[in-house]
This record gives C-alpha cells, sequence and structure tokens, in this order.
C-alpha cells in the first residue's frame, strides 16, 4: 500500500541534445530545402541553437545566445517556403489554430513554440486572426531535468507543501524549463530532502510546460501531474481545483487580470500555486497593473528572479516575499 | 424438356445481365450518400473537436471499401506526407479513385471543387465549404437516385425481354 513519502520515479527516454531535437522535431516542419541546409551544419554549432528565424526573402537565421549562425552557403527563405513552413506547421489545417494565430504563435509537437508575424485582420478594433504570414521565429523547448535542483530546498514548506511562488525574468531566460522540473521535482518528491510526492496540476494554455500531444505530456513532468493542456489559465486553474483536487497548481506567464483573479481563488483554496511572469526584476511585474491585487495582498511567498547573466536559468536570488529579504542571492548559474 | 430447361436458362440469363446493368446504376446513388455521410462526419470533426485535417479525415472516413472511405484515407495520407498542400492532396485523391467508382463527371467537379479552399481557410468558412459539397452531393444523389429506379428497370425489363425474344427465335 502506498504512503505518503514514497517518492516515485518516472520512466522518461533522458535529455536529446538540441541536434537530435532540431533534427526529429524541427527540421519536418520545414521545406525540404531548408532542411537540407539546416542538416549541413556541425552538430556542435547546432547544439548551441535555442532558435531559429525565418524571415520572407531574407537569409535563414540560427541564434545560439547572442551569436547568429547561418547555413553555408547560407539559405534565402522565400515566400513559397513561407506558405509550405505554414502548412506544416499548421498540418494543413489552419482551423484547428484559428486561437494560436489570434495570440501570434503555434506550438508544435515537442513544446516548440513558433511565434508568426504577418498581417493582423483585426475584427470590431480585435484581433481576428494572422494572414499573409511572412516570418517565423521557433523556439527550440529544451527540457533539463535537475534544472530546479538549486531552488526547491527554497520552495518546499515542511512537511508537504510549496510555497506560493513566482518565478520573474525576461524572455528566454528558462523560466518554463525551470517550471517544468519543479512540477517533476514536486511530483515525484525528493528523498534528500524528505519531500514527498504531491498532486500537481499543470494548466498548460501553450502547451510549453508538458509539451502534450493528443493529451498525452511528452516531456517529463511527475508521475503525480495532471494536465489541462491548451487550456485559459484562468478557467483552467478553476477546473483543475474542483475536478483533479492538485496539491499545486502549476502555470506559465500569468499576465491578465483574470489570470490575477483565478490565482487568489486558487491561494485562498489552499492549494500551492507556482507560477511565471515576464519581468526585469520583482519591482517591475509588481508595478503591472493587471496583476497589482497579487501584490497588494502579498499573496506571494517566494520569488525567484531569474537572468541570463550565466547564460539561460542562471538564479539572481530567491526572495522571501513577506520580509522582502533574499534567502538565497546568486547567481546560481550551472557552476554553482 | 431440355428445350423447356434451356429456354429458362436463357431467360434466366438475360433477366441476371439486366439486374447485373441495373444494380450499377443505383451504385451511384449509394456512393453519393456515402460521400454525403462521410462530410457529415467531416463537418463534426471540424466544428466540435477542431480535429487536424488528416486525422478528421480518418475519422470520417466511415466504412472500409467504400468510394468515400477510399477518398478520405488517401487524401489523409497524402496530407500527412507534407509533401502537396491539402487542395492539391485532395485533387490527387479524387483523380485517383473516380476512374474506380461509379460518380460522374459533375459528382467529380463538385468533390474538386470542395478542394480549393480546404485546410487554408477559418471553421465557419470550412464548414461552410463543406455544407457547400454536401448540398451539391445531394442534389446529385436526387437525380441519380430518379435515373437509377428508371433506367434500372428499364435493364432489368430488358434482360428479360431479350432474353425471352432469343428463346422464342432459337424455338
Amino acid at each position: 500500500m502506498y504512503k505518503g513519502g514514497l517518492a516515485l520515479s518516472e520512466k522518461h527516454l533522458g535529455e536529446k541534445s538540441v541536434s537530435d531535437i532540431i533534427t526529429s522535431e524541427i527540421l519536418p516542419y520545414l521545406p525540404p530545402g531548408l532542411r537540407r541546409s539546416i542538416a549541413l551544419i556541425p552538430k556542435a554549432e547546432l547544439d548551441k541553437v535555442h532558435e531559429i528565424r525565418l524571415r520572407t526573402f531574407r537569409p535563414v537565421v540560427l541564434m545560439a545566445g547572442e551569436d547568429e549562425i547561418q547555413p553555408n552557403p547560407p539559405y534565402v527563405f522565400t515566400d513559397d517556403d513561407a506558405l509550405m513552413t505554414l502548412q506544416l506547421i499548421a498540418c494543413g489545417s489552419l482551423y484547428a489554430f484559428e486561437d494560436d494565430l489570434r495570440q501570434g504563435y503555434i506550438t508544435i509537437r515537442g513544446g516548440h513554440r513558433v511565434g508568426l508575424a504577418g498581417r493582423v485582420v483585426l475584427s470590431n478594433g480585435r484581433v481576428e486572426t494572422l494572414k499573409d504570414i511572412s516570418g517565423f521565429c521557433i523556439r527550440i523547448a529544451h527540457e533539463i531535468l535537475g534544472a530546479a535542483d538549486r531552488v526547491m530546498k527554497y520552495l518546499i514548506k515542511p512537511p508537504r507543501r510549496l510555497y506560493h511562488t513566482l518565478i520573474v525574468s525576461p524572455p528566454r531566460c528558462g523560466k518554463t524549463t525551470l517550471l517544468r522540473d519543479i512540477a517533476r521535482q514536486a511530483s515525484c518528491g525528493i528523498p534528500s530532502l524528505d519531500f514527498p510526492g504531491v498532486r500537481v496540476g499543470i494548466v498548460d494554455e501553450r502547451s510549453e510546460i508538458a509539451a502534450c500531444y493528443k493529451g498525452i505530456p511528452q516531456a517529463t513532468c511527475g508521475v503525480r501531474t495532471d494536465v489541462l493542456d491548451a487550456c485559459p489559465k484562468a478557467d483552467g486553474m478553476i477546473m483543475l481545483i474542483r475536478s483533479m483536487s492538485p496539491d499545486v497548481v502549476i502555470t506559465d506567464e500569468i499576465g491578465r487580470e483574470e489570470d490575477a483573479i483565478a490565482i487568489r481563488e486558487v491561494m485562498c483554496a489552499g492549494v500551492s500555486l507556482i507560477a511565471t511572469a515576464h519581468g526585469g526584476s520583482w519591482e517591475e511585474v509588481a508595478k503591472r497593473p493587471a496583476l497589482r491585487c497579487l501584490f497588494d495582498g502579498n499573496m506571494f511567498e517566494r520569488a525567484i528572479i531569474l537572468s541570463q547573466s550565466h547564460g539561460p536559468g542562471t538564479v539572481e536570488a530567491i526572495v522571501d516575499v513577506a520580509t522582502g529579504r533574499e534567502i538565497a542571492s546568486g547567481p546560481l548559474g550551472d557552476g554553482e | 424438356m431440355v428445350k423447356l430447361l434451356g429456354a429458362v436458362l436463357v431467360v434466366g440469363s438475360f433477366g441476371v445481365i439486366g439486374s447485373v446493368i441495373a444494380s450499377g446504376y443505383s451504385e451511384r446513388p449509394r456512393q453519393l450518400s456515402a460521400l454525403i455521410s462521410g462530410f457529415a462526419l467531416l463537418e463534426t470533426e471540424i466544428s466540435y473537436s477542431r480535429t487536424p485535417l488528416s486525422e478528421a479525415l480518418i475519422r470520417a472516413k466511415g466504412q472500409k471499401g467504400t468510394v468515400a472511405g477510399r477518398l478520405f484515407e488517401i487524401a489523409a495520407c497524402i496530407i500527412a506526407e507534407g509533401d502537396l498542400s491539402p487542395g492539391q492532396a485532395w485533387e490527387a485523391a479524387v483523380r485517383c479513385i473516380y476512374p474506380f467508382s461509379a460518380l460522374t463527371p459533375e459528382d467529380r467537379e463538385a468533390l474538386l471543387a470542395f478542394g480549393s479552399k480546404l485546410g487554408s481557410c477559418s471553421t465557419a468558412d470550412q464548414l461552410k465549404q463543406i455544407a457547400l459539397v454536401k448540398e451539391r452531393l445531394k442534389a446529385n444523389e436526387t437525380c441519380a437516385r430518379e435515373k437509377a429506379s428508371e433506367t434500372a428497370r428499364m435493364w432489368r425489363y430488358l434482360g428479360l425481354t431479350v432474353g425471352a425474344m432469343i428463346t422464342l427465335m432459337l424455338y
């Protein structure tokens, strides 16, 4: 019989290198000519790539940190390539991605987000859809098991709860990677910290945390984890509490007023909440009008500030929000 | 006795031939009806669960071995390969099944017209396209049924009559 305190491990396939991810999960969505061109880039260079930028009638660029890598010879992305890429990304079914187009991105299998740029079609002053799509920004999601090792001890509220935590950073600093690993560790349990696994509910509006495919998480996010995939955060958090009785609710990139209201509901329901928000610092996030109600009531107990100073995922500080004291200060990079 | 048996055989054989030709005429309305059902299922897949096209077509293909089933299955496979646009894939599938079906050029035109916007428009527009092709196929089906009942009856009678005439001539 299972009793609390048992840490379960999840069977996973192990971490893939970025070049393997690009070859197996990204290239099938690109036109054949571009596939061949990217496949010629040396593996060592591909391993550093975190974004692929495609702009019509301009050379294809792969971003590796602040560096730019180009296929050799350079590949100019044509309008036909743009059409084909859109078709492949949308599986030939634009109607199935209407909401995503309205948001400006489509998440493909593996949890990789493809940002789109083109001409916006408005209806009653609101974005109806995107047309004449001419720019793609493919962000490569990279699962790092153990990314949360350095922070877990600060998030545990003994015996088996987690503090309400907000992870704050500008884009591309590893918020989602950290969040995913927090979900995994909270769900599986951490024997070294004497933390039993708890029920985790993920509201994955953009399918980036769990990278669900047909409802099944492709990322390693824990054995006691339930995922509401492609669900609006505000509705999803309430749905999860009612339907799956989680101990921890996890969601990404809060920012709207309805998110803040739902978060208050979750926190007042005795459920721990861990979320992320865009911002350069805690003060910056606190100034965002839509989130103000969360900060006025000091709803969060811990804040994790991330940066890129020692590469993506560098923990600059972990703050005890009630006292404003830094309980860990960084940078806690990979070399910590 | 042998003559009588021969006469029965001749009349019966021609009757069967007439019936076989007659059943060919009722095949078209059957195929059109299966296609209409397939499109209705596709409509549900698109409107209710926003299933991507290749998967939606597989789910909507209905009975295996029917023209509708083959058309949807072939189109789904070509779309899944990703080398052709959904419109081109649909056109290729229609051209592939057409020679082996009882469909007429006007049915083929209706099916080809459906493919022109396939997968490249909003849900509402996609559903409009499905409604349109269903309407055209329904109109074709009504005509086909009327034609089939008249022509099929004619072929059945013609088979028996020709059989009887040959029997009389042989006597």
